[in-house]
C-alpha cells in the first residue's frame, strides 16, 4: 500500500517534472553547448566544443570585480528591502483592519507596473533635477547624485525586490502567534524584548527565506541596473544582457550565464547547509 | 484583605458586554474555577486580571495595590494558556528561564530555578527538548513550570488541561492541584469542566453572561446551586415542572414532597441522577414517578437509564456493583424514588 | 525578459515556420519611425512600380543585434529575405555565412553607390543609408551654438552631458573622432582615452536613457551623443529645441547595409527590391524624408535636405575614413579601455 501511494506520488509529478524538463533542462542544455562556442575576431560565431570563452573570462580581472560587485550590490539591496518590507508586512499580518487586504494589495502594487515605467517615475524623483535634489537645493545641501550611478541602482532594485520580499515574509510568518508575544509579555518581556527574543527568532526562517529570494532577483535583475545605472553599473546580469543582446557574443553570455547559475547554486547550497546545522 | 480582589470589572467588545461588573475576591494561597460556558466572560475575566485586556471600568487589586493600569509585563502574573503558548524555538529549560531572565534574575540563579521546576513538574530529564519534542502533557507542565518560575503574584490558568485526552487531563488535574498547593500560589483557574472546577478548586464561581451566578465551594455550588441556572449547568438533574399544592408538588401523574416549600405558586424541581433509585415493588420512598425505561446507556461505575415519565423524560443513575441493572430491558416498566431531602426546588 | 530566456525564447520561436508565400519579400529592420518613413518612402513606390509586395517585418528587441539574432536562429530555414541593419553587424552575419555574398555583376546598382558604401559591405550587401555622429544638445540652454566638441569638457557642463558608451557604437564612433583630431589615424586611442577619461567626471550618464534625445528634451542634460538622422528628425519635432552639432573635429558614417538574407525562400524577388532600395528615386525620397545620407552619388537631393546630411558636399570633407571590420576588431580592447579608463573615472 505504501509502496503503490509511493508510485502514485511519482507519477502525479510527472506533469511536472516534463515541464521542467522543457522549460529548463533543455534550455540549459542548449546554453552549455553555446558556451563552447567561440567568438572570432570579426564576431562571428565559431562552432566548435573548447573552454576558451571560459579561459578568457576567468583571466579577465573584470569578471571578478564584476562578480563581487553583483554580489555585494544584492545582498545590500536584499538587506535594505528586507529592512523596508519586514514592519510593514508585520503591520499587515497583525492588521485586523478591513482595509487589511487593501493593504496588502498596494503593497504589492509596484508588481503590476512595468520595470521601465518604475524607472522613468525614478528619474523624476531621483534625477538632478527631480524631487529630491529639488528639496536638497531648497534647503541649501547641493545637488546629490542619486541616479545614474550604483545610488540610483541600489534605490531601485531595492524598491523592485521589496514587494516580494513582502510577499515572502507574510507567507513565512505563519509561525507567529499573538499568544506568544502575550505569554512573553505575562512572564515580564516589555515590547522591545517581545520583539527581539520572541518575534523575531520566529521569523528568522521567513527573514532568511525572504532575502535569499530578494537576493535571487537581484542577481538575476538587469533592466534596473541598465535604466538606472547611467552605464556606470556592471554587474552580471547587464554583462549577459550586454553579450546577448549588444555585442552578439553568443557563446561569451552563455558562459556568463553558467557562471552566474553555478555561483547562485553553490551560494543557496551553502546556504541549505548551514541552515540544516543550525537547525540540528 | 483578600489577595487578589476584582472590583466590578466590565468589558464589552463592540458594545456587546462580555463581562458585566463582576467582583470576586481570592484569599491567598486558594484555589477560585470560573466555570462557564464558552462566551461566559471568563477568558476575558483571566486576561483583564493577566493585563492582556484592558477593563471599561472596575479595578484588579493584588494585595491591594491596584494593578488595573500596569502593562502585563509589570504585572508578575503567572499565565497558563489553553494553548500553553510555550516558545516553539526554546528549549524546555530556556523556556522556564525566560521569565526569569526578564525579571532580571542572574543566570546561576536561572539555571537552578529552572532545574526546580522542571523537577517539580516532573521533566528534569527533559530540559534540553523543544516544545515540538514533546507529548501535550509534557508541555502543559512546561508550561506549569515556566509559569510558576517567575514566583508570580497570582497563577492564572486558562482551561490548561482542555486540550489533553481525558485519561492525562484527570492525572494532570490531581498533580496540579498538588503543585498548588505545594507552592501556596493564589490561583484563577478558568474552565468549562465541572468535574475539573469541583475537583480541583477551594471556591467555584459559577459565571453566566459576564456575571458571577454563585459564588461558592464545590459542594455548595453541586448540592445547593443558588439558581435553576446553576443546578441546570454544573451536574446533570431530572427536572419537573408543578405547582404547590396540600404540602406538595403536583406534577403530572405524582406529587412531590420537598423542603420548606411556599405555600403556593409554580416550582421547577431538580432531582440528580445519582440520589434517584429504581424501586423493587415492595420498596418505599418519599417521592416516587412511574415511567418506562427508553434507553440503558452501561458507563462503568454507573448505568445511566433514561426514563419517559407523564411529567417528561429524565434520567437517572445506578450503581453498577450489585448487577441488578442487567434485570433491567428497554420497555420495562418502573417505579423510580428519591428522598424529599434530595429534592431541590426553585419558584418558577 | 532575462538575457538568457529571450535568447532562448528567440530559438524556440524559429522552429514555428511562418507560412508565407513564395512572392512575397519580408523585409526586416529598425522599428518605430524608421519603419513608417521607410514604408512610405520606398515600399510604396516599390509596389506602385510593380514589384513583389515587401513585408516590413519591424524588429522586436535591440535593433541591428536582434536582426543578428533572428538570422542566426532562422540558419536553417530562413523566415526573412533582406535585412537592413548596422554593418558592424551586417559584418558578423556575413562571416557567418548568413547572408548571401553580392556583387556588381549581379547588382549593377552597386556601381552608383559611393565606395565607403561599398566598402562597408565587404563581400556582402552594401550600405543602403548613411547615417553619422553629432551632437544634440538643447539649444535654449547651450547659447552660443557650440561648433566643437571642446565645448564639452567646458566645466559650465559637469553633470549635464550624456554619451553613448560601448558597447554602443555612439561610444566607438566618438572615440574614432577624438583620436583622429589628436593623431590624425583614428585607431591611435590613447590620447583620445586620457580626454574621455578627463570629460568623464561631467557626464551625467554613460547610457542615456531611453534614448539621446529625450534626455536633452526633458531637460536631465544639455547635451548626448546620437546619430544625424534621428536627431534631425527629433529638431523638426521640437520646433528647434533640440540643436544638432556637427563636430568641427569631423565625423564618421555609421551606415545600414542591405542583403539578401542566404538560401531566401524568394531570392529573386528580394534581389530585385535590393536594387530598388539601393537606387536613386528610392535614396532620393528616403534621404529628403529622414535625413539618412544617400549612398547612391546619382541621387539628386534637394539642397535643403542634403545639408542637413554628411553626404553633402560642404560636409563630405569631414567625414573621417573609418572601416568599420578595422573596427570591430578593436572594440573589445576599446570596450575594456572605456570602462577601465573612463567610466571608472566618472564615478559619481
Amino acid at each position: 500500500m505504501v509502496r503503490r501511494v509511493k508510485r502514485t506520488g511519482w507519477l502525479l509529478c510527472m506533469p511536472g517534472f516534463v515541464v521542467l524538463a522543457v522549460a529548463f533542462v533543455w534550455p540549459m542544455i542548449i546554453l552549455a553547448r553555446m558556451s563552447l562556442n567561440e567568438t572570432a575576431d570579426t564576431g562571428a560565431m565559431v562552432e566548435t566544443f573548447s573552454l576558451a570563452t571560459y579561459r578568457k573570462l576567468a583571466e579577465d580581472s573584470f569578471t571578478w570585480q564584476m562578480t563581487a560587485d553583483s554580489l555585494l550590490l544584492s545582498a545590500t539591496c536584499a538587506t535594505f528591502a528586507l529592512l523596508l518590507a519586514y514592519p510593514m508586512a508585520l503591520l499587515l499580518f497583525r492588521s485586523t483592519s478591513r482595509f487589511r487586504h487593501l493593504l496588502a494589495i498596494v503593497a504589492v502594487a509596484p508588481l503590476l507596473v512595468s520595470g521601465t515605467a518604475r524607472v522613468i517615475g525614478w528619474l523624476a524623483i531621483l534625477g538632478d533635477r527631480g524631487m529630491i535634489n529639488n528639496i536638497l537645493r531648497f534647503v541649501g545641501l547641493g545637488v546629490q547624485p542619486l541616479i545614474n550611478n550604483w545610488t540610483g541602482v541600489r534605490i531601485g532594485l531595492t524598491e523592485s525586490v521589496m514587494p516580494y520580499a513582502m510577499l515572502a515574509l507574510l507567507g513565512g510568518f505563519g509561525r507567529l502567534d499573538r499568544l506568544l508575544e502575550e505569554a512573553a509579555a505575562t512572564l515580564g518581556a516589555g515590547p522591545m524584548r517581545r520583539f527581539w527574543r520572541v518575534t523575531f527568532p520566529l521569523t528568522l526562517p521567513a527573514v532568511t527565506a525572504a532575502w535569499l529570494l530578494a537576493f535571487v532577483l537581484t542577481v538575476s535583475a538587469f533592466i534596473t541596473p541598465h535604466l538606472m545605472g547611467g552605464g556606470r553599473v556592471f554587474v552580471l546580469a547587464t554583462e549577459i544582457f550586454d553579450a546577448a543582446s549588444v555585442t552578439l557574443d553568443w557563446p561569451a553570455a552563455a558562459a556568463l550565464s553558467i557562471y552566474a547559475l553555478v555561483l547562485l547554486m553553490l551560494l543557496l547550497g551553502a546556504q541549505a547547509t548551514l541552515l540544516r546545522k543550525r537547525r540540528t | 484583605m483578600a489577595h487578589l480582589v476584582l472590583n466590578q470589572l466590565s468589558r464589552a467588545y463592540a458594545g456587546r458586554p462580555a463581562v458585566v461588573d463582576l467582583s470576586l475576591s481570592v484569599e491567598r494561597g486558594s484555589l477560585v474555577a470560573l466555570l462557564g460556558a464558552s462566551g461566559c466572560g471568563k477568558t476575558t475575566t483571566l486576561r483583564m486580571v493577566a493585563g492582556l485586556e484592558t477593563p471599561d471600568s472596575g479595578s484588579i487589586l493584588v494585595d491591594g495595590r491596584d494593578v488595573t493600569k500596569l502593562p502585563p509585563h509589570h504585572r508578575r502574573m503567572g499565565v497558563v494558556f489553553q494553548s500553553y503558548a510555550l516558545f516553539p524555538h526554546m528549549s524546555a529549560a530556556a523556556n522556564v528561564a525566560f521569565g526569569m531572565e526578564m525579571h532580571g534574575v542572574d543566570r546561576t540563579r536561572r539555571a537552578k530555578r529552572g532545574a526546580e521546576m522542571l523537577a517539580l513538574v516532573g521533566l528534569a530529564e527533559h530540559s534540553n527538548k523543544k516544545p515540538r519534542q514533546m507529548s501535550g502533557g509534557q508541555q502543559q507542565r512546561v508550561a506549569l513550570a515556566r509559569a510558576l518560575a517567575i514566583e508570580p503574584d497570582v497563577l492564572l490558568l486558562d482551561e490548561p488541561l482542555s486540550a489533553l485526552d481525558a485519561k492525562l487531563r484527570d492525572e494532570l488535574r490531581v498533580e496540579m492541584r498538588a503543585i498548588q498547593r505545594r507552592v501556596g500560589a493564589t490561583t484563577l483557574f478558568v474552565t468549562h469542566d465541572q468535574a475539573e472546577a469541583l475537583a480541583m478548586a477551594d471556591l467555584v464561581a459559577v459565571m453566566d453572561r459576564g456575571q458571577i451566578a454563585q459564588l461558592g465551594t464545590p459542594v455548595d455550588v453541586f448540592e445547593r446551586p443558588a439558581s435553576p441556572f446553576v443546578a441546570a449547568f454544573v451536574g446533570r438533574s431530572a427536572r419537573f415542572r408543578g405547582k404547590v399544592a396540600g404540602g406538595g408538588v403536583e406534577i403530572s401523574g405524582a406529587s412531590l414532597r420537598a423542603d420548606n416549600l411556599p405555600a403556593s405558586g409554580a416550582i421547577e424541581v431538580f432531582v440528580r441522577p445519582h440520589r434517584m433509585q429504581v424501586l423493587r415493588p415492595d420498596e418505599g420512598r418519599d417521592n416516587i414517578v412511574h415511567g418506562r425505561l427508553a434507553a440503558i446507556d452501561y458507563t462503568g461505575e454507573v448505568a445511566q437509564l433514561v426514563i419517559d415519565s407523564p411529567s417528561g423524560r429524565f434520567p437517572v443513575d445506578i450503581a453498577t456493583t450489585d448487577g441488578a441493572w442487567r434485570e433491567l430491558a428497554p420497555g420495562a416498566d418502573l417505579r423510580v424514588g428519591w428522598q424529599a431531602a434530595d429534592t431541590l426546588w426553585f419558584a418558577a | 525578459m532575462r538575457p538568457t530566456t529571450a535568447l532562448l525564447t528567440a530559438g524556440f520561436l524559429s522552429l514555428v515556420p511562418a507560412a508565407q508565400a513564395a512572392d512575397t519579400v519580408r523585409l526586416m529592420s529598425y522599428s518605430d519611425t524608421f519603419r513608417d518613413h521607410y514604408t512610405e518612402t520606398v515600399l510604396t513606390p516599390y509596389a506602385a512600380r510593380g514589384g513583389a509586395r515587401v513585408e516590413y517585418v519591424p524588429v522586436a528587441g535591440l535593433g541591428s543585434a536582434a536582426m543578428l539574432g533572428q538570422l542566426r536562429t532562422q540558419k536553417n530555414d530562413p523566415q526573412l529575405d533582406v535585412i537592413i541593419m548596422d554593418a558592424t553587424t551586417a559584418a558578423i552575419a556575413c562571416a557567418e555565412g548568413l547572408v548571401e555574398p553580392v556583387d556588381a555583376q549581379m547588382l549593377p546598382v552597386i556601381k552608383e553607390l559611393d565606395p565607403q558604401a561599398v566598402a562597408a559591405g565587404g563581400k556582402c550587401g552594401p550600405g543602403v543609408t548613411f547615417d553619422h555622429l553629432v551632437i544634440v544638445y538643447d539649444t535654449k540652454a547651450v547659447i552660443p551654438a557650440p561648433t566643437s566638441l571642446k565645448e564639452l569638457w567646458n566645466a559650465k557642463w559637469k553633470g549635464r552631458i550624456a554619451l553613448g558608451a560601448p558597447p554602443n557604437i555612439q561610444g566607438l564612433a566618438l572615440t574614432a573622432i577624438l583620436a583622429h583630431a589628436d593623431t590624425g589615424d583614428w585607431t591611435k586611442a590613447d590620447g583620445a582615452f586620457k580626454a574621455l577619461a578627463a570629460l568623464a567626471p561631467s557626464v551625467q550618464t554613460f547610457d542615456p536613457q531611453p534614448d539621446s534625445n529625450t534626455v536633452v528634451l526633458n531637460h536631465t542634460v544639455d547635451f548626448s551623443t546620437n546619430w544625424n538622422a534621428r536627431g534631425q528628425l527629433f529638431h523638426d519635432t521640437s520646433n528647434g529645441q533640440l540643436g544638432v552639432m556637427l563636430p568641427s573635429e569631423g565625423t564618421v558614417f555609421q551606415i545600414n547595409t542591405i542583403n539578401v538574407v542566404k538560401n531566401s525562400h524568394a531570392r529573386a524577388a528580394a534581389l530585385d527590391f535590393m536594387a530598388y532600395a539601393l537606387s536613386a528615386p528610392a535614396q532620393k525620397a528616403f534621404t529628403e524624408r529622414m535625413f539618412y545620407g544617400p549612398t547612391n552619388l546619382t541621387a539628386q537631393i534637394a539642397p535643403e535636405a542634403a545639408n542637413r546630411t554628411a553626404a553633402a558636399p560642404q560636409f563630405k570633407a569631414s567625414v573621417i575614413p573609418l572601416d568599420w571590420n578595422e573596427m570591430i576588431k578593436l572594440r573589445d580592447s576599446w570596450n575594456q579601455r572605456w570602462r577601465r579608463e573612463v567610466i571608472s573615472a566618472g564615478g559619481r
